[in-house]
């Protein structure tokens, strides 16, 4: 509610203004004050099951949950004191009478906010020795899901997931008391494209991914902000990668999961399953050496090859999952030398109203700022990025990260860096600018593609060196004449 | 020329053998005095004697270890030093009476390979010689730390030589001649009715002590070690390994020998075991054993050797006892006390003298 | 003067250490007697008694049903100081306890031998108390314990 009334309220001493109408819970967070919680979240309806947030208000009797309280003016909260310690610590000595402690077979162990406040309020040893409800492990939600019925606490964010955000609805909470669980309604799986977040909304470890299953611990991992490149949208993920050779040292694996970042303008807390399993193709089957004629050979033997081309008559199919700076190196040097330019894209596929777009594309955007369109010719030489070509021509050099069919018959197939093995810029179809970081270091003898481009200056004999902080300034100058049009 | 290499081969595999042995006493005395057994695993045939293998097990590693010789070494040097070393420890041994020479015919064939009238300069001159094996070695490894277990060497020795030769003159007044077999026979009197032999350890107590330090420091050895000061700088061998550092060993441990054998002769009475006379034994109490001249000979033979290794046990005790000295202390010992010493000893023994004549 | 029979008594102390132990040593020797007086314990023969709760090798413990009570949970490579555990966790299908190692590696090369592998394990799938000190390899990897060697010490 832009322009809405302003209120101040005091938290723990320290006093903060918020919109009429705000949660305490996220009040308290604008002052700097973390309630504990585990059924609240932003992204979801307050539910005020657990009542972990449970605070105190000058002039209520009892204490009120502070997820479900809308702010008045001139409340005085209290989050802190030594009863509704103990009060937090009733409440998780209740969860943990019925948790399994499975935390070495968890997934979750490291991140799991109830293992947190376990710590936290310092819940030493169990007083409950009774049996512990069975209830039933490894159920298969569909696709990638694994729900474990013992670990879950019943804060029911899944279904308030399903409910509202991707208003499918699959899940529900069967039984009563102490034999809840979560379910599928009769006949349904949860088959939606955005279930890989029920993995992130769970506080614990009851919904896992079977794709990430006992992979990797957590704590090993390293996380490194980049940008989805799948769909136009460009979410804001984390990749977490581990190449540490003595916690990593049976597989190949590097990448082992993307998880969102929020990013309130561009997609929340979410992200679709497209995006977050999709990172194979960062270890797998890739191109780390250049191929000559489908047959290995070296970066000098490129350089020598590629003086062939000098002087005929060359276009160079650009993709839209190069960065800004990439885009504009090569638009430059295409410039200095001559070539025709245009642009290859992945086709377009599903969108809905959530996060996906039809553009499958990173930098869509991107290359329209610099005039790029698609288009082919009959020229002799072709330098393909990305996408194996449609165009007729004599000569076809690709620039590529992972191998495809038919790779052989090409003169002279490079290798690509992906989007987590380098740094660069992709704007997104809003027209936003967004940086994605380099997680990981190119794989083999893989190069990116701004390298390639100064390779291809060298063999051509000018002096057009990369320098990727300088084209993101060429770049935004582009950009401002673009958008001032 | 015959007899004299016989005499050498004999003596001086003789000494080689004592000297294998001398290590292995080290080893076990230094063993026991710290609580320990020692080396005994060395087996031949299945046996195992308690390490009594030991030394050759020992000889035959050195033997047949890699001889490294680093590239940057001054190469003639580095080859001679360890030679050096070896040469001038044995040859003195060849000096030493072993037994009364004997008469075969007209001629008189002394016991000792080296039967000269000067021998007591032989042997000194011949051990100061010894020196140039150990500056050779440190100059010729160039490695600064070698070079310093040189020089500290080369001060060490020159100082005590001083000593040495000091604390010797008061012995040579006692007994006025060069030639040793005949400082032996000199030592074969008796005094206090007959009773006590005329041992230099008995005339002249303050020159055998100087003598006894002043030859451990000669020696090199703890606590004189500071050459090789192998908790610091390792010393003059630091570049040398297998049979050339073999040949440093033993050299040292030859050295050990020639000491005990040197201050057996001059203090102890040489070879003769008291009341020993040429045709057999005499007893103050009256009585006497005779023996035939070979018999007289073995004896004496038995008897060096006996009083050689009280004299080794001795000095690997002192060894095995006293942590190093520091360098000032060193010098402080040699120069400040010693050398006045035998001077004063060598004043007083002169007095005496005098007044006797 | 004063020194000079210090170190008369010096060389008192280890004459008599020598001869008492050159005395006993003998006697020891020849078999009249069962004192060996000195320190040393010929060790192939002779072996010191372990105390119980010394920490040597590892060895990794099965459950009654006879699988591996590790369940590849990575806190001792975790609590490991000189991160020489190195695991591979895998799907353990059939069992309830879902988790298993595929490979469990210990570089007994890197082991600093501290045991705080041993006190993170919250399975009490591995232990060092078997009390075998010997560990001479003559190849490096020979020092990598795996499941197998951990298994059947
Ligand atoms: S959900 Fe958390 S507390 Fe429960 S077993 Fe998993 S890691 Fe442990
Ligand atoms: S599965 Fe997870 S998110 Fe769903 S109710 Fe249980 S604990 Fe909460
Ligand atoms: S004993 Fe210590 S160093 Fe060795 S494996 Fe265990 S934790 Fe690591
Ligand atoms: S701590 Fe124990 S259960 Fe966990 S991986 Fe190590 S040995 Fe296995
Ligand atoms: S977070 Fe408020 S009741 Fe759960």
């Amino acid at each position: 509610m832009p322009g809405g009334k302003r209120v101040k309220i005091i938290v723990d001493g320290r006093e903060v203004e918020v919109e009429q109408g705000t949660l305490l819970i996220k009040a308290a967070e604008e002052a700097g004050v973390y309630i504990p919680r585990l059924c609240y979240h932003e992204g979801l309806r307050p539910d005020g099951n657990c009542r972990m947030c449970l605070v105190e208000v000058e002039g209520l009797r009892k204490p009120v949950p502070a997820c479900m309280t809308p702010v008045r003016d001139g409340m005085v909260v209290k989050t802190n004191t030594p009863a509704l310690k103990e009060h937090r610590r009733k409440v998780l000595e209740f969860i943990l009478t019925t948790h399994p402690m499975d935390c070495p077979i968890c997934d979750q162990a490291g991140e799991c906010v109830l293992q947190d406040y376990y710590f936290q309020y310092d819940l030493e040893d169990r007083r409950y020795f009774e049996d512990r409800e069975r209830k039933p492990k490894k159920v298969h939600w569909g696709k990638n899901l694994i729900y474990d019925a013992e670990r879950c606490i019943l804060c029911r964010r899944c279904v308030r997931f399903l409910d509202h955000v991707t208003k499918t609805g699959e899940l529900g909470v069967f039984e009563r008391g102490i034999q809840s669980y979560i379910g599928l309604f009769d006949g349904k799986k949860i088959e939606n494209n955005y279930s890989g977040n029920l993995v992130d909304l769970c506080p614990v470890g009851a919904i896992t991914d079977l794709d990430f299953r006992f992979k990797m611990r957590v704590w090993f991992l390293d996380r490194t902000p980049s940008v989805c490149p799948l769909c136009a949208r460009g979410c804001n993920i984390e990749i977490h990668t581990n190449t540490d050779p003595l916690t990593n040292r049976f597989s190949s694996q590097r990448v082992f999961r993307i998880k969102p970042r929020k990013n309130m303008d561009v997609n929340r807390w979410w992200i679709c399953d497209e995006g977050r399993y999709s990172y194979k193709f960062i270890d797998q089957n890739r191109i780390t050496r250049p191929l000559i004629k489908g047959k290995e050979a070296s970066w000098d033997a490129v350089s020598r090859k590629l003086r062939e081309i000098i002087g005929r008559e060359v276009r160079v199919y650009l993709s839209a999952w190069m960065s800004n700076e990439e885009l504009i190196y090569w638009k430059k040097l295409g410039e200095l030398l001559q070539w025709k330019l245009s642009l290859l894209r992945r086709p377009d596929g599903d969108q809905d109203d959530l996060l996906r777009v039809a553009d499958k594309n990173p930098n869509t955007t991107g290359a329209r700022i610099l005039g790029l369109e698609e288009g082919g010719g009959n020229e002799e030489v072709a330098v393909v990025f990305h996408f194996p070509s449609p165009g007729e021509h004599k000569m076809k050099i690709g620039i590529f990260t992972n191998a495809f069919e038919g790779m052989e018959d090409w003169d002279m197939v490079l290798p690509a860096a992906t989007f987590a093995e380098k740094e660069g810029h992709w704007t997104n179809f809003q027209g936003r600018v967004q940086k994605f970081q380099q997680a990981l270091e190119p794989l083999g003898e893989s190069l990116e593609e701004g390298k390639i481009g100064e390779k291809f200056a060298e063999a051509f004999g000018i002096e057009f060196p990369w320098k990727r902080e300088e084209m993101e300034k060429e770049f935004l100058k582009e950009m401002k004449k673009w958008s001032g049009r | 020329m015959v007899w004299a290499i016989v005499k050498a081969v004999v003596v001086f595999s003789w000494a080689l053998v004592t000297v294998l042995y001398i290590t292995l006493l080290e080893r076990k005395e230094s063993a026991l005095i710290q609580d320990r057994i020692g080396a005994n695993r060395a087996e031949v045939l299945g046996l195992r004697l308690n390490g009594f293998f030991q030394p050759f097990a020992d000889a035959l590693k050195m033997f047949f270890k890699e001889d490294y010789i680093p590239p940057f070494v001054d190469r003639p040097f580095y080859m001679l030093a360890p030679l050096f070393a070896l040469v001038f420890a044995l040859v003195p041994v060849g000096a030493i009476p072993l037994a009364d020479s004997v008469k075969i015919g007209e001629r008189v064939v002394s016991l000792s390979v080296i039967g000269s009238n000067v021998g007591v300069v032989l042997v000194l001159s011949l051990l100061s010689l010894g020196i140039y094996g150990v500056i050779l070695g440190g100059y010729g490894s160039r490695n600064k730390y070698g070079l310093v277990g040189g020089m500290r060497a080369t001060a060490q020795v020159i100082s005590y030589e001083v000593a040495l030769g000091l604390s010797l003159i008061g012995v040579l007044l006692v007994f006025p001649s060069l030639d040793l077999n005949e400082i032996v026979h000199m030592q074969n009197r008796y005094i206090l009715g007959g009773w006590v032999p005329r041992w230099g350890i008995f005339l002249q107590p303050l020159a055998a002590v100087l003598f006894l330090i002043a030859g451990m420091a000669e020696n090199k050895r703890v606590p004189f070690d500071l050459p090789e000061g192998e908790s610091e700088i390792i010393g003059y061998f630091l570049e040398y390994s297998g049979m050339k550092f073999g040949m440093f060993f033993v050299a040292d441990f030859v050295e050990v020998l020639l000491l005990a054998a040197l201050f057996t002769t001059f203090f102890l009475g040489g070879y003769n075991p008291p009341y020993l006379f040429p045709d057999g034994f005499h007893f103050p109490w009256g009585g006497s054993w005779l023996l035939s001249p070979v018999w007289v000979r073995v004896v004496q033979f038995i008897t060096f050797n006996i009083k050689l290794w009280i004299m080794v046990w001795f000095l690997l005790l002192v060894r095995w006892t006293y942590p190093r000295y520091r360098y000032d202390q060193l010098m402080d010992l040699g120069w400040k006390n010693l050398v006045p010493l035998s001077i004063v000893n060598i004043i007083i023994t002169a007095g005496i003298m005098a007044v006797i004549k | 003067m004063r020194l000079f029979w210090e170190a008369v008594k010096g060389l008192r102390v280890t004459a008599r250490h020598l001869l008492r132990n050159l005395w006993k040593f003998s006697l020891y020797y020849v078999g009249l007697s069962k004192d060996k007086g000195v320190v040393t314990l010929e060790y192939p023969e002779e072996r010191r008694e372990t105390f119980p709760r010394v920490r040597l090798r590892h060895r990794l413990l099965r459950r009654e049903d006879g699988r591996l009570r590790c369940v590849a949970c990575f806190l001792c490579a975790t609590a490991c100081p000189a991160r020489c555990i190195y695991i591979e966790a895998e799907e353990d299908p059939d069992h309830p306890l879902e988790k298993k190692p595929r490979q469990f590696v210990i570089d007994l090369g890197k082991c600093a031998y501290c045991g705080f592998c041993v006190e993170a394990c919250p399975e009490d799938a591995l232990r060092m108390d078997l009390h075998i000190p010997e560990l001479a390899e003559y190849n490096r990897d020979d020092l990598l314990y795996d499941i197998e060697k951990l298994t059947k010490p």
